[in-house]
């Protein structure tokens, strides 16, 4: 790239070699390779949070405050951008999610009535409306216990099927490159330069021509996981 | 983010303004704006120390009292009217700020006289020039005077000019609150170089004293406010892990607990009496601070109240609205993913928390004992002015960042009036995120956005920001157009939001005013009624100084007269006599210029007076000076 400042190759350095000055972030940078990430799911969230750190400390437009607006602007551009990558990032559930996008998969796009056509199957939406019906028994009886007890076994299966993803994903990138992207449903063009908002199919589409892929099993766990969160949001906000 | 978006987002930067301002600002100050006092700050020689009056006074009472000759009151002036002036004299106005009409604190105990159908904002009906109720003021207004004060003091201390301002805000203050803080900035003529969460300000001064790394809860109860924010410290970024807070709860409610129970058995409520007796509750609550029992003394209209008050009882009465905070508290625990025990440490802020049952009660939640030694009162005020310092570039901190986040849900209307939420509460600022809709009607043409605030799933349980309609979408069948709309969240925590249709790229942005905000044209209005009073102001100054000087010169003649009445003839008597009637009357009048020709006048009409006092003084002394110098001698 070329530095905007002294008109010489930036490359992909944050700060030009020459002039010193600090240059816009790469327009197709996704999340990951904003905080400087490899594109895996196992990421800790100590890592996530201190190199959140570090990367405001750099780019932060408070940090710049005597700098050219040209550079604060840009620096604000990087940390608004760092900003949004950190709130997904240090998520279990949404960078899981946003990796699948990233791949080709949108759970984001099931909405209520497509549930069958990614095959969570007839059996887990049977089982959420039971819990569904237990909790409504539970609160018209006013017995907390039940209700307590419903919800402590909506989070202990979110859990479990947040643990099926991880091992999923983790599997995945071992087999092989996906590290530059080339997922299942890299075909729909979800590409790294790709919009990730819109690129991404949903997950009916993009599991037509896969089936039983190990990916599509991962999807279907953070499908149920946002069944369990809905259920979850239940719970008295204390 | 796509390519487009980011584009998008550096393009909209450039509509704020602090971006644009790159020689550092002189002079930065730091204002905690309270709902019961306020305080300016500034950093001097490396450390923010508070700019006290001439009084020494540090804590500007939040009180604006509104004169019958159009003049303004700020601070302890306008107390020491209130009880007298009760509806003229607005205390606690933080509390409606970017409120509607019909809010529900608009029905509290309190002494204020509402304008009636002003509009949707909260509006004060007080005395102007014209008696009472002359004219209608918006908290925004009161918030601005109170600015105004804070600002001349600071101007006073400097001889110098204020460079640009850091204005404290609650940090679980809406889009709304924010917006109306920021426009009593704009109507105080202050840059605001940002609004800063007042924790977080507070944070800042006692991680600055104390350099400890760690995890802090903060714990700030105002007077009519409550935040609690959970925020982590490494190596000098200060990053806000969570907030919430209640932004209508404060020591200001238990002043009112308190009167209520004063004023059980009273009938009649006139205003003077409420405010007497919350003057007289908040006496009581400082007194309950040290000691376990205090008596209740006041008057109104001669009639005296007299109430005995033991800690224990007081605690009751308050009790309720401190266990209100227990659950806000445990709620901000929750979102930062701690507990009480990953804290290492609970830092107390606002004047509330020197309440015993307040600390006790601190105490008891978080398992610890909470730091207080930054004084509860100045600590706010201390951090705006380190905050303001850093952003004007003249501070020498590099190693100090503020990160901090959004303290409520931000989201859209959709279908059936849900809530969809596009930017979590929590999110760290600045920040963006955008949510793609799709088209539902062959041949749709507009879509209707609306912006709303809030953690509740339906709109009508949430604070509505903004409506407005993308125009000028292609006709096309329905699903097929894609209108992405974008939300931006700048470093003060206001709201821009930009909708587009992707295929033809038709798009519109707004900056939110919120439903209860002021428009541009209003701040605009405001601020040439302002300039207005400001020329009124300097026609009563001038007034003023003329009436002093024909009183003066009045009695000075007077006195000559007699002191020499065999001077006097009667010729001499039947002109001053009518010149200095003229006087009388032009000072009587408001017309200054009319004054200072009745002086000269009288001052003319004496002069052989003056010639005859001059001839008998003999003294050489005398001789060769002015007719005036000789009157003057009598009238020192």
């Amino acid at each position: 790239m070329t530095c905007w400042n002294c008109e010489r190759d930036a490359r992909d350095e944050a700060v030009c070699g020459f002039c010193g000055k600090l240059q816009p972030l790469a327009r197709d940078a996704d999340h990951f390779t904003v905080m400087g990430f490899s594109r895996r799911y196992a990421v800790l969230r100590d890592e996530v949070d201190t190199r959140f750190r570090e990367l405001s400390r750099r780019f932060h437009p408070d940090r710049l405050a005597r700098e050219s607006a040209e550079e604060r602007r840009i620096a604000l551009q990087r940390t608004v951008a760092l900003n949004d990558a950190y709130r997904v990032l240090r998520d279990d559930v949404k960078r899981g999610e946003y990796l699948l996008k990233l791949w080709g998969i949108d759970v984001g796009a099931e909405k209520s009535g497509q549930a069958s056509a990614i095959g969570l199957g007839g059996g887990f939406l049977m089982e959420m409306l039971e819990r569904r019906e237990a909790l409504l028994e539970a609160r018209a009886a006013g017995d907390r216990g039940t209700e307590e007890r419903l919800f402590a076994e909506a989070r202990e299966a979110r859990a479990a099927a947040l643990e099926r993803a991880a091992a999923g994903l983790d599997e995945e990138e071992e087999k092989g490159d996906r590290k530059e992207g080339a997922g299942p449903g890299a075909g729909a063009g979800a590409d790294a330069g790709a919009d990730a908002e819109t690129g991404a199919v949903a997950v009916a589409g993009a599991l037509a021509g896969e089936g039983a892929g190990r990916l599509g099993e991962v999807a279907r766990e953070f499908a149920r996981i946002r069944y369990y969160a809905r259920f979850l949001g239940e719970a008295a906000d204390d | 983010m796509t390519d487009e978006q980011q584009h998008r987002v550096s393009g909209l930067i450039q509509v704020d303004d602090p971006l644009e301002t790159k020689e550092p600002v002189a002079k930065p100050i730091g204002i905690d704006l309270g709902t019961t006092f306020s305080l300016v700050a500034h950093v001097s020689c490396g450390r923010p120390a508070v700019i006290a009056d001439g009084a020494r006074r540090a804590l500007l009472p939040s009180v604006v009292h509104y004169r019958r000759d159009g003049g303004v009151d700020v601070g302890d002036d306008a107390v020491a009217r209130a009880i007298d002036f009760p509806e003229d004299t607005i205390a606690s106005a933080k509390r409606f700020m970017g409120k509607g009409a019909d809010d529900a604190e608009t029905r509290r105990l309190g002494s204020y006289r509402f304008a009636a159908g002003a509009g949707p904002v909260v509006r004060f009906a007080v005395a102007g020039e014209g008696g009472a109720a002359a004219r209608s003021v918006s908290p925004v207004e009161v918030s601005a005077e109170i600015l105004l004060a804070l600002r001349a003091r600071a101007e006073k201390a400097f001889g110098a000019a204020v460079g640009g301002a850091v204005i404290t805000v609650p940090a679980y203050f809406d889009e709304a609150q924010r917006q109306a803080t920021k426009d009593a900035g704009r109507l105080a003529g202050l840059t605001v170089l940002r609004l800063l969460n007042e924790p977080t300000a507070a944070a800042l001064a006692y991680g600055l004293d104390k350099k400890q790394n760690g995890l802090f809860a903060i714990y700030d109860l105002g007077g009519g406010t409550f935040d609690i924010s959970i925020l982590k410290l490494v190596d000098g970024v200060f990053q806000v892990q969570a907030t919430g807070g209640d932004t209508a709860l404060g020591g200001d409610d238990f002043d009112r607990a308190v009167a209520a129970r004063l004023l059980e058995a009273v009938d009649s409520r006139p205003a003077g009496l409420i405010r007497a007796a919350l003057a007289a509750a908040r006496e009581a609550k400082h007194r309950l601070t040290e000691a376990t029992e205090t008596v209740i003394e006041f008057e109104y209209n001669g009639q005296r109240f007299k109430t005995r008050l033991v800690r224990d009882e007081f605690d009751t009465l308050i009790r309720p609205w401190v266990e209100r905070t227990a659950a806000t508290c445990r709620r901000a625990m929750k979102d930062a993913g701690c507990a009480p025990g990953d804290l290492d440490g609970v830092i107390l802020v606002g004047g509330s928390t020197r309440v015993p049952l307040v600390r006790r009660f601190v105490r008891d939640l978080f398992g610890k004992d909470p730091f207080a030694d930054i004084d509860p009162d100045q600590v706010v005020a201390l951090g705006a002015a380190v905050q303001a310092d850093l952003l004007a570039g003249t501070g020498p901190r590099d190693e100090v960042l503020l990160l901090d986040v959004t303290p409520l849900s931000l989201g859209l209307e959709m279908m059936g009036g849900v809530v969809e939420k596009i930017v979590p509460r929590n999110s760290p600022i600045p920040t963006s995120a955008a949510q793609v809709f799709t088209t539902y009607a062959d041949a749709q043409t507009g879509m209707e956005i609306h912006v709303v605030q809030g953690e509740r799933d339906l709109v009508a349980d949430c604070r509505s920001l903004a409506h407005f309609t993308l125009r000028g979408i292609p006709p096309m069948p329905a699903g097929i157009g894609r209108v992405k709309v974008t939300f931006l969240v700048d470093a003060d925590g206001l709201l821009q939001v930009t909708a587009e249709e992707e295929t033809t790229h038709t798009a519109q942005t707004i900056a939110v005013t919120p439903t209860y905000g002021l428009t541009d044209e209003e701040v605009l209005r405001m601020l040439l009624e302002s300039y207005e009073r400001a020329e009124g102001d300097v026609r009563e100054r001038a007034l003023r100084e003329q009436r002093v000087e024909a009183a003066r010169i009045l009695a000075a003649t007077e006195s000559a007269m007699a002191a020499d009445r065999d001077l006097v003839t009667a010729e001499l008597d039947a002109a001053m006599g009518a010149a200095m009637k003229t006087l009388r009357d032009a000072a009587a009048g408001t017309n200054a210029d009319a004054i200072r020709a009745a002086i000269a006048a009288l001052d003319e009409v004496a002069v052989p007076f003056a010639e005859a006092r001059m001839n008998r003084a003999i003294g050489s002394a005398v001789r060769g000076k002015s007719v005036d110098a000789v009157l003057e001698k009598d009238r020192g």
